[in-house]
């Protein structure tokens, strides 16, 4: 359709000189060209309706298909990458995707139509204008896009040293205590303006080849349309071309112009399609964490071996975190876990939850090898209260619901007043359809907790972590929460980790751990009277803190 | 410096175009399988549009 039009444009303009046509009429011609442009402007439409269905719909199956993946892989995936960079992958790639799926495809089909049927065209209609313009427009339009590649390259280096000056700004407001501190004011001043002399210095060289650019398309790019055109009205004063197939001549020219051009940025864009599909079949093809079958079970009773367990993170092979630790707590017990920050009780924690796979050794669960546990089962029977609790941005209710999607209004209540939530939450208007903000942020940290507590006895998990989950409370929150905590305990195998050795004296047992073994283990009592022993040391240093704090 | 909510795609995120490359961009397109025909009609009023 779009093709036709700088046809009949050149008989509307031969019809005013008296040139026969199937249609002589100017008005007749007039209606056809309004036509065509009707015509097209339908296709139009219909053909952005359609692309932008397919579109839409095959980029939400992608986004899908892709968080699916992301959820379900192992948590040395994570280990490795950047939350930033895999949040790009589902927004960033899959938009390229989707803008190549509706507009560039159908844009680089489009171009290629116009370049070949138009040059088909022109060359069976004014075959020697053609073969002139060849030889003159497309060689104009190549330079003009070489040259504007290399202009765009300088504007981006321009960019990039503005960015690094930017940075000595961000960095000076940053630390500004350190630079008056330092009297730095007149090294950073300085260091500034050397950055912006480079900014100065790439700026102008791209200023002066961006002018030389605009030069050439001035001169170089309209001169030879100008020599088209002149070639092409000697023809017509000649009597070899009429005035409309010139004009005709001229509109498929710019079309042409227009497609070479265009398929300049098409090629870039493929280009970065690739790279976005390339990034985005890389998570596709993951393998996910293993699922075993046959070992979902409704309930587990709750003993827990770790035998031999010799264990570093696959991110960093030369460090071994466990050191052949082996503990155990039997269905009901409670055991608690102490020693120095990064002596490996958190990577407990995980092998238990089977985020990485046991280096050598084993855990044992119910008897069974964790490595023939299905990583869901085994989860749906492990409930955990962290220190920082983060909540999701929806309701309470929601929040406490995320434990069990199907439990009823009695049950989450139920839960919430056994967790001490309830009284809190009795007293927001909304009560438990209040909106907690994002991560939880509208609540206080002893308010999380509880929800993380009441989720926690909604899910009824036969085994149970606390992870130093009362450390950052203050006194009377820290006895609220206790309390629930004492009630979520109640029947379950509890592994508790605590810093504050004040919060682990009535647990059976506690293995004191340090460089990823276990170098003493009993009760609280037998632990603190041990003679040059590490947690009576731990005991000691922690009243000296205590006995200091109020003072502080 | 990156977002933390995704990253922009840049120059150096380009890929060269060969036969290998096509592979994988169409190995993306099996996402749009399931809507074949809306596709072929619009690739048809696309041709005449052109």
């Amino acid at each position: 359709m779009l093709l036709t039009f700088p046809y009949v444009a050149g008989k509307l303009i031969d019809a005013a000189s008296g040139k026969d046509w199937i249609v002589n009429d100017i008005n007749g011609i007039a209606f056809i060209l309004i036509g065509i442009l009707f015509i097209q402007s339908i296709f139009s439409f219909f053909r952005v309706w359609l692309f932008a269905k397919v579109s839409e719909k095959s980029m939400r199956d992608i986004r899908v298909a892709l968080y699916e993946r992301l959820v379900r892989l192992p948590m040395t995936f994570f280990d490795q990458r950047r939350t930033g960079e895999l949040i790009s992958r589902i927004t960033s790639d899959v938009t390229m995707l989707q803008d190549t799926f509706s507009i560039t495809l159908a844009e680089l089909f489009r171009q290629i139509i116009t370049l070949f049927a138009g040059i088909i065209f022109l060359f069976y209609t004014t075959p020697r204008l053609t073969l002139f313009m060849l030889i003159t427009i497309p060689v104009l339009v190549v330079i003009a896009m070489v040259f504007g590649k290399f202009i765009r390259k300088l504007s981006k280096k321009t960019q990039d040293y503005l960015a690094a000056a930017n940075v000595v700004v961000e960095e000076t407001l940053q630390s500004i205590v350190t630079v008056k501190s330092f009297t730095g004011e007149s090294y950073e001043i300085n260091r500034y303006r050397n950055k912006l002399n480079s900014v100065v210095e790439v700026a102008l060289k791209a200023a002066g080849y961006r002018g030389a650019f605009i030069s050439f398309i001035i001169f170089a790019l309209f001169g030879g349309i100008v020599a088209v055109i002149w070639y092409g009205a000697t023809l017509v004063s000649a009597g070899d071309m009429s005035v409309g197939d010139l004009i005709s001549f001229v509109l498929y020219t710019t079309f042409i112009g227009g497609s070479i051009a265009g398929l300049g940025d098409i090629y870039g864009q493929v280009q970065k399609a690739i790279g976005s599909s390339e990034r985005v079949l890389e998570i596709l093809n993951e393998t996910t964490e293993k699922q075993i079958k046959g070992s979902s079970i409704d309930r587990m009773k709750g003993s827990v071996q770790f035998d031999q367990v010799l264990f570093h993170y696959p991110t960093r092979p030369e460090y071994r975190v466990l050191d052949g630790l082996s503990i155990h707590a039997e269905p009901g017990e409670k055991i608690a876990l102490a020693g120095h920050s990064g002596a490996g009780k958190s990577t407990i924690i995980q092998l238990l939850l089977k985020f990485y796979d046991v280096g050598s050794g084993d855990i044992l669960l119910d008897g069974k090898s964790i490595a023939d546990w299905d990583p869901q089962a085994l989860r749906n029977n492990i409930g955990m209260v962290p220190q920082e609790v983060l909540l999701f941005g929806g309701s309470i209710r929601e929040n406490i619901r995320y434990a069990k999607h199907d439990a009823t209004d009695e049950e989450l209540l139920e839960a919430a007043r056994q967790a001490n939530a309830l009284e809190f939450i009795d007293k927001f208007p909304e009560g438990l359809d209040t909106l907690v903000g994002e991560r939880g942020i509208k609540l206080s940290g002893g308010q999380r907790q509880r929800i993380a507590i009441a989720r926690a006895i909604l899910k009824d998990p036969a085994i149970l972590i606390l992870d130093e989950a009362t450390s950052s409370l203050d006194a009377e929150t820290e006895s609220l929460v206790q309390e629930a905590l004492d009630k979520l305990m109640k029947g379950r195998t509890t592994i508790i980790i605590a810093h504050r050795l004040s919060t682990i004296r009535k647990v059976d047992r506690i293995y004191v751990i340090k460089d990823g073994k276990v170098i003493e283990e009993g009760n609280h009592e037998s632990l603190s009277a041990k003679e040059g022993g590490h947690y009576a040391h731990l005991v000691k240093l922690q009243f000296a803190d205590d006995t200091k704090q109020p003072l502080d | 410096m990156a977002k933390q909510r995704g990253l922009p795609i840049e120059e150096s995120d380009k890929r060269k175009m060969n036969k290998k490359n096509f592979e994988k961009l169409f190995g993306i397109f099996k996402f749009a399988i399931p809507y074949k025909v809306p596709f072929i009609i619009g690739m048809v009023f696309c041709f005449f549009r052109a």
